[in-house]
């Protein structure tokens, strides 16, 4: 036998050796991007998150993502089962349902969102122009209308801030009335909190400055802001504390570039209208606890139904 | 016995339009009963296209958290719709979950439904229309984004559709039948107006090959069938002119022929005058001798008498022959006319040595023909019969009654037959002898036989001839019995090819 015939051998059975390893033990297995969304309209959720995804999963190949998928639950305690159970491995939203999602969970916030091209933004404590409101304290005895109770700039934060300036808030079963030496407080769906205050049934409204903002001029003329809160960031990324670190910091890594990549720069200005992902400031950190603390102490009783 | 009626021209063209036209009204009735189903039914195709379009966005986000009770609802509010009948929603499984087809409910089914599972299959909508059930499926699989999440089933009544498209059609139908009738009516004045100068175009090309060149079709119009009746009238007038001219051809022909005939009567006349000129040369030198002698006298008168009569006959009868007549049809007996020529061309016969014998039928009906222009006919079969003799021989002449069924002409024709024993015609002369100038003798003009031919054609007859190579000829004159209407067939004599033979 020759060197060449010898060394044509070896490759053989180095081939036919190598080809099961090859499919059984270093093939990776495809894995989806499993991203969380708590929704009441799953198709709208789907369909707004689907680009986003996908690119964050064709990103990370490499790491055996092979695709990207979104499951939208309609509770916050759903996504955090979901997401304990490693079913989930990211999710997005305003501060309140990151804040409490990650505390039910054990998800961690890691990115911020600029969600419309806004880092933060405020809550802004609204009445109609002929009022004599003028002040917080003149809110007593008024009622106040808030949007849903997990809403962020449009509950949390505002009654963070009316509580913070020694406002006594008791909620009303319906418009009707007021509470003496209190103000009363109802809650609407989400974005009705302004229509019962132009509506004239309540007395102030809580939103955010920048619907507000956002409104018609012949509307926004006719109204005026009494006190604003600080801001806080307006949407964040949080992922499972079980996921991968490789994947962690990959998909980390992914997202802070995507405003520097064309392509991911689209996809970004395609999800909501986001301009970029960065990290979470050390005073956002700080509200974050103070949100966490104020929504399971204040709003302890609700809160388990969100 | 079976009618055969043949459909006229104005019946065909008559009928081709109306069924064209037929067609025509059929295939527009039938093409616009389709279009307008086929507008129809897509129109309601397009409804229930967005009809289950909704109704994909009504149940996309129930579907996605199987929210059997919503499902349900929005199912029942989908039947709810104008012409739906049923709604189905099932999950990806395949299995129903939100129903509503009258009081057959489903739901909660715990089986796959086969439908269910194509409709999650497919990737497009389905629209299928069921004809006998009236009714238009249409479902699609609910896809969000790549997953899919069921399938929608809609079934729309047709039932108002189809019951719209049965008025139209029977408003088309009783719109495409007026139209027809009054297609018709239209037809046929048009087809009239068509075929009629046609008609009258056919009746004077009729009444021309009859014979009546007369006639004219006297259409004035101012399109291509008047031109066609103009040129058609100046055909016929130039035929008349061109008649006229062959009629004078004919008669030119004719007086060349009874010339050529008298040239050759001319040395038999001599011989048959000279004999009693010597007789009567004979006795007027015997008679100062014999004066007194009273027996030799009458026998002179009457010797004299007799030739000078015999003289004058045959003078008479040459003169006869030779002048030009008026043409003048009558009844005759063709044995006379027979007899007459026979007994002119006797000398001529004698002095070749040829006997002349006759055959006659007896009681044969007489027949129409101008007596003088036969005779030139016989004059020439005869001359021609003692002509084919090389030296002694006989010319038979016979006639008879001939009764031809199922060959044209045909009928009862008196028949006669010119025999001769003499040298025959040779075959490939056969086919040519009644051709003008054509003669196989020296001193031919080749224009007897052409004569013959064409007289006896112009009495209605036909000249057939049977002729073996040294054996003889037979020339048959066939005249109709009863007054001739017209020529014979093609205007030409037939020649029995039958009994050709050398």
């Amino acid at each position: 036998m020759n060197i060449t015939r010898a060394f044509g051998f070896i490759a053989l059975c180095l081939q036919v050796v190598s080809a099961p390893l090859e499919s059984s033990v270093f093939a990776v297995e495809a894995k989806a991007l499993v991203f969380g969304r708590v929704q009441d309209d799953p198709v709208r959720a789907i369909r707004d998150r689907q680009e986003f995804v996908d690119y964050l999963a064709k990103k990370l190949r490499p790491l055996g993502i092979g695709s990207g998928k979104i499951v939208v639950v309609e509770k916050l305690h759903e996504l955090a089962r979901l997401i304990k159970e490693g079913k989930v491995d990211m999710f997005h939203d305003s501060v309140v349902p990151t804040v409490v999602v990650s505390k039910w969970s054990g998800a961690i916030p890691i990115l911020r969102q600029w969600k419309s091209g806004e880092a933060e933004y405020d809550s802004a404590v609204v009445v109609r122009k002929s009022s004599n409101i003028e002040t917080i304290a003149d809110l007593k005895g008024k009622v106040l209308a808030f949007d849903e109770p997990h809403s962020t700039s449009a509950h949390v934060i505002a009654r963070m801030y009316l509580i913070e300036n020694k406002l006594k808030l008791v909620q009303m079963n319906s418009t009707g009335g007021a509470v003496p030496n209190a103000t009363g407080f109802v809650y609407g769906a989400d974005g009705s909190a302004l229509n019962l205050l132009m509506m004239g049934r309540v007395d102030a409204a809580v939103t955010s400055s920048r619907e507000f903002n956002e409104l018609r001029p012949e509307v926004r003329e006719t109204l005026k802001i009494i006190a604003k809160t600080v801001s806080v960031p307006r949407q964040l990324i949080a992922v499972r504390k079980s996921l991968d670190p490789k994947l962690h910091r990959s998909l980390k890594e992914t997202m802070l570039e995507m405003d520097k990549d064309p392509e991911g720069q689209q996809v970004l200005r395609r999800q909501q209208k986001t301009t970029k992902i960065d990290a979470i400031p050390p005073s956002s950190m700080e509200q974050l606890r103070a949100v966490e603390k104020f929504v399971f102490s204040a709003l302890a009783d609700q809160v388990g139904s969100w | 016995m079976t009618l055969k009626v043949k459909p006229g021209l104005k019946v065909k063209v008559f009928v081709s339009f109306a069924l064209s036209y037929l067609a025509a009204v059929g295939a527009l009735t039938y093409l616009t009963i389709r279009s307008q189903r086929s507008a129809l039914l897509v129109q309601m195709a397009e409804r229930a296209r967005v009809g289950i379009n909704l109704l994909e966005l009504s149940v996309a986000n129930r579907l996605y958290r199987l929210d059997i009770l919503q499902l349900e609802t929005i199912a029942r509010e989908a039947k709810a719709l104008p012409d739906v009948d049923y709604a189905y929603i099932y999950d990806v499984t395949g299995r129903i979950v939100g129903d509503y087809h009258e009081d057959r409910r489903r739901l909660f089914s715990t089986f796959n439904d086969p439908l269910g599972l194509k409709i999650i299959k497919a990737s497009e909508t389905l629209v299928d229309i069921d004809d006998n059930a009236e009714i238009l499926d249409i479902s699609k699989p609910v896809i969000l984004n790549r997953e899919k999440l069921g399938g929608i089933r809609l079934g729309f009544d047709l039932k108002p559709i189809f019951n719209e498209m049965r008025k139209l059609t029977l408003r088309a139908i009783a719109i495409s039948v007026s139209i027809f009738v009054v297609g018709l009516m239209v037809i046929f004045v048009i087809t009239m107006r068509f075929i009629r100068p046609i008609e009258q175009l056919t009746l004077a090309a009729k009444r021309i090959e009859e014979g009546d060149l007369q006639y004219r079709v006297g259409i004035v119009r101012d399109d291509e069938i008047g031109t066609l009746a103009l040129g058609f009238d100046q055909m016929a007038e130039r035929l008349v002119q061109r008649e006229r001219e062959l009629k004078q051809s004919q008669d030119t022909l004719r007086r060349a022929d009874r010339l050529s005939s008298l040239g050759l009567l001319t040395a038999g006349l001599a011989h048959e005058i000279r004999n009693p000129l010597v007789a009567i040369r004979t006795f007027t030198q015997l008679l100062p001798e014999r004066y007194d002698d009273p027996e030799f006298r009458e026998g002179f008168q009457g010797l004299a008498l007799k030739e000078v009569d015999r003289i004058c006959g045959l003078i008479t009868d040459l003169l006869t022959f030779a002048r030009p007549s008026k043409p003048n049809v009558a009844p005759e007996n063709v044995n006379d006319v027979v007899d007459n020529i026979a007994r002119i061309l006797e000398s001529q016969a004698k002095e070749k040595g040829v006997e002349i014998s006759r055959e006659f039928g007896a009681d044969l009906p007489k027949v129409w023909i101008d007596r003088e222009q036969m005779k030139q006919v016989f004059m020439n079969l005869i001359l021609n019969a003692i002509q084919a003799m090389t030296g002694a021989g006989k010319v038979t002449l016979l006639s008879r009654t001939v009764e031809r069924n199922g060959v044209q002409p045909a009928g009862e024709f008196v028949q006669v037959e010119v025999r001769d024993n003499g040298i025959g015609i040779p075959e490939e002369n056969l086919q040519h002898i009644f051709d003008p100038f054509f003669t196989s003798k020296d001193e031919g003009s080749g224009l007897g036989l052409a004569v013959s031919h064409q007289i006896v054609q112009e009495h209605g007859g036909f000249v057939t001839v049977e002729s073996t190579v040294g054996k003889g000829t037979s020339f048959f004159v066939h005249m109709p019995v009863g007054k001739p209407i017209r020529p014979a067939v093609n205007g030409h004599a037939q020649v029995n090819e039958a009994n050709l033979s050398h």
